[in-house]
């Protein structure tokens, strides 16, 4: 079972066959769509957690407003509509990103896939697989945008909450846009009311209750519900509110933790929370995965997500939680984000610029500039890469949600559907609203407030010491692998690394790479090395 | 004095319109990311597509004290966040 949506369209007159060859699986929340009139087609999924929109008549609202509407509030979606008389197709993802809505254009057919591998695998067999440098270029250097390109260049993708158009006359792309409206979203945000974190706090738990409640509420019966919970905080602050809203085994927590990753996730704190609010616990212990153990050449599956970080953190994970039945996830991403929002006005608007930025700081902290010969350096910091962006702007982080994508790939791939309650539009807005102390940067937002959640989560902290470690894992468990992979390193044909330089770095015991204990330079050289082996494994070049 | 923008803090595109023509840039003294408002923009534009740029052309642009003394203000707040690059 997999949550994966492919269709294919070759003619405009066979809109009703391609659909009805289309694959649209239940995938539990949002709901499937299918409404049509004489003039239009409406088809994908939909699901609003706000009063104002239903998907019963969703077709009228799209036909009267377009996606705009629904872009801009509390609804996951991917939404296609047909415009029959005009022969033209419009695709829309949300804002969050729920979706991954890839496309190609070849052998006279439009294809539209929700996973990565399928649509490169059909258009290989079609022609050579070329790289798409922008896209390549920021995944080295940790960049992650919200963007219409991929790692090939003839497979693009529909950006979170903007709207892709098709000529279907002529199977051409025509555009993307964005449908958001930041400024809405700010102005809408009202001057900071609160004069104690104590107030602000059970507001915050209050709404976050409500926001968790609205998501409860359309997932249909059959589907058995998870949630994330480890010794932190987001994740577990969502599992208390399910706790609260459903009854005793209306739905499981499952926690995952490793050894060697520092004190993120204690297995016993875990078990405590979950005995103080009654919640059936499954715990797994992936040390052996977060220490690269496996043969991973035999594991990371070439048409699985791009990133193998997925398969090394998550997919043990994933398949634990298939083996549970469970089809809906609830998760604390986006909690990060969520306090920090009076940081994330600028990166809102202006999200190239802040990629720019990025790619350049990383540069120069993470002292990359080692690995790269100066001309690909020159690559990485040239301007016009950026310049030729589209303006796809969203309010949650585009890095975090471009970041999250293979998440939902790989979680969709088992029939998993996660749930981001902390990234709902309300929650930001509020968190905007948190009296600080002057002085204190928003990011310290959580820590303050944590306090006064004492009561829930007496044991819980946020310390996460040694997040990076597996990274360096790689390099040690896996030397012979990642050499064998530098030995036949496409991105050292292309000019972007020096794979010699790179292997007496890995082979010098007294380098860096082992003793650095914030581990920036296994995270430098991690993407090197997956992304390479990506490109070599899809004959990519 | 001359001036030139830092290309490592500041990015011009041709969306800028859509912010009404205002923008961010890296201050790499404090690494902070701040707000460019459009009156500042339409000078380090300017400074950008004609640089090096000599103050008294920038002044040209201006037709009050008030304005040219902002400008230098400008300048010299710029100049300090290593956004501007001076030399006489």
């Amino acid at each position: 079972m997999n949550n994966n949506i492919w269709l294919e369209i070759k003619s405009p007159k066979n809109i009703i066959a391609a659909i009805q060859n289309a694959i649209f699986p239940e995938i539990g929340l949002p709901h499937k769509i299918e409404q049509s009139n004489e003039d239009f087609i409406l088809i994908g999924y939909f699901t609003s957690f706000e009063d104002r929109f239903s998907h019963i008549n969703l077709l009228n609202e799209v036909k009267k407003w377009g996606f705009k509407r629904i872009t801009n509030s509390n609804s996951l979606f991917l939404l296609f509509f047909f415009d029959k008389r005009k022969q033209k197709l419009q695709v829309s993802v949300d804002q969050f990103l729920s979706f991954s809505c890839y496309f190609s254009i070849f052998d006279n057919k439009v294809v539209f896939s929700s996973a990565f591998g399928p649509i490169k695998n059909e258009l290989r067999k079609a022609q050579a697989l070329r790289i798409d440098a922008d896209f390549l270029l920021s995944h080295l250097l940790w960049e992650w945008s919200n963007t219409d390109h991929t790692l090939i260049e003839r497979i693009k993708m529909v950006p979170g909450g903007c709207q892709a158009t098709f000529d279907l006359k002529d199977l051409r792309f025509e555009n993307v846009q964005t449908l958001m409206d930041i400024n809405a979203f700010y102005d809408s945000i009202r001057p900071g009311t609160y004069t104690s974190l104590e107030q602000f706090s059970t507001d915050l738990l209050g709404l976050l209750t409500e926001v968790v409640e609205r998501r409860v509420s359309q997932i249909p019966k059959n589907f058995k519900i998870g949630c994330d919970i480890s010794s932190g905080f987001d994740c577990t602050l969502v599992s208390y509110c399910l706790s609260r809203i459903l009854p005793h085994g209306g739905f499981s927590g499952f926690s995952d933790h490793s050894k060697i990753m520092g004190d993120e996730n204690s297995p016993e704190v875990v078990k405590r929370f979950s005995l103080k609010h009654n919640i059936p616990l499954k715990q797994f212990d992936y040390t052996e995965h977060t220490l690269h153990l496996n043969d991973l050449d035999q594991n990371w599956l070439v048409d699985q997500a791009v990133n193998p970080f997925v398969y090394v953190h998550h997919q043990p994970y994933i398949n634990f939680l298939n083996e549970n039945g469970i089809r809906i996830l609830f998760t604390g991403e986006y909690g990060d984000e969520a306090y920090d929002m009076k940081n994330m006005e600028l990166f809102s608007r202006f999200p190239v610029q802040r990629g720019y930025f990025d790619s350049f700081v990383t540069l120069k902290r993470r002292k990359k500039e080692d690995f790269f010969p100066k001309s690909s350096q020159t690559l990485f910091s040239d301007q016009q890469r950026f310049k030729e962006r589209g303006y796809y702007p969203l309010i949650v982080p585009s890095a975090s949600a471009s970041c999250y994508l293979p998440l939902i790939e790989a979680y969709g791939d088992r029939g998993i559907n996660q749930i981001n309650p902390f990234s709902d539009t309300r929650i930001l807005a509020l968190s905007h609203q948190a009296p600080l102390p002057i002085g204190v940067e928003p990011d310290r937002t959580k820590e303050l407030i944590m306090p006064y959640f004492k009561s829930i989560m007496p044991e819980n902290y946020i310390s996460i010491s040694n997040a990076g470690e597996p990274f360096l894992q790689l390099f040690i468990n896996q030397k012979l692998f990642v050499k064998e992979v530098l030995s036949k390193s496409v991105l050292g044909s292309m000019g972007i690394i020096d794979p010699g330089l790179i292997t007496r770095y890995i082979n010098d015991p007294k380098s860096d790479l082992y003793n650095d204990k914030t581990y920036q330079r296994a995270m430098q050289l991690y993407p090197i090395i997956y992304l390479d082996w990506y490109l070599q494994k899809n004959n990519i070049g | 004095m001359y001036y030139q923008v830092n290309p490592e803090s500041i990015i011009f595109l041709r969306t800028d319109f859509v912010c009404g023509f205002s923008t961010i840039a890296y201050d790499w003294t404090s690494d902070d990311i701040f707000f460019i408002k459009p009156t500042e923009y339409r000078i380090l534009k300017f400074i950008s597509d004609n640089q090096p740029v000599k103050i008294d052309s920038l002044m040209d642009l201006l037709d009050n004290d008030g304005d040219k003394q902002t400008l230098k203000t400008m300048l010299k707040t710029f100049t300090q966040k290593k956004i501007l690059f001076s030399y006489e």
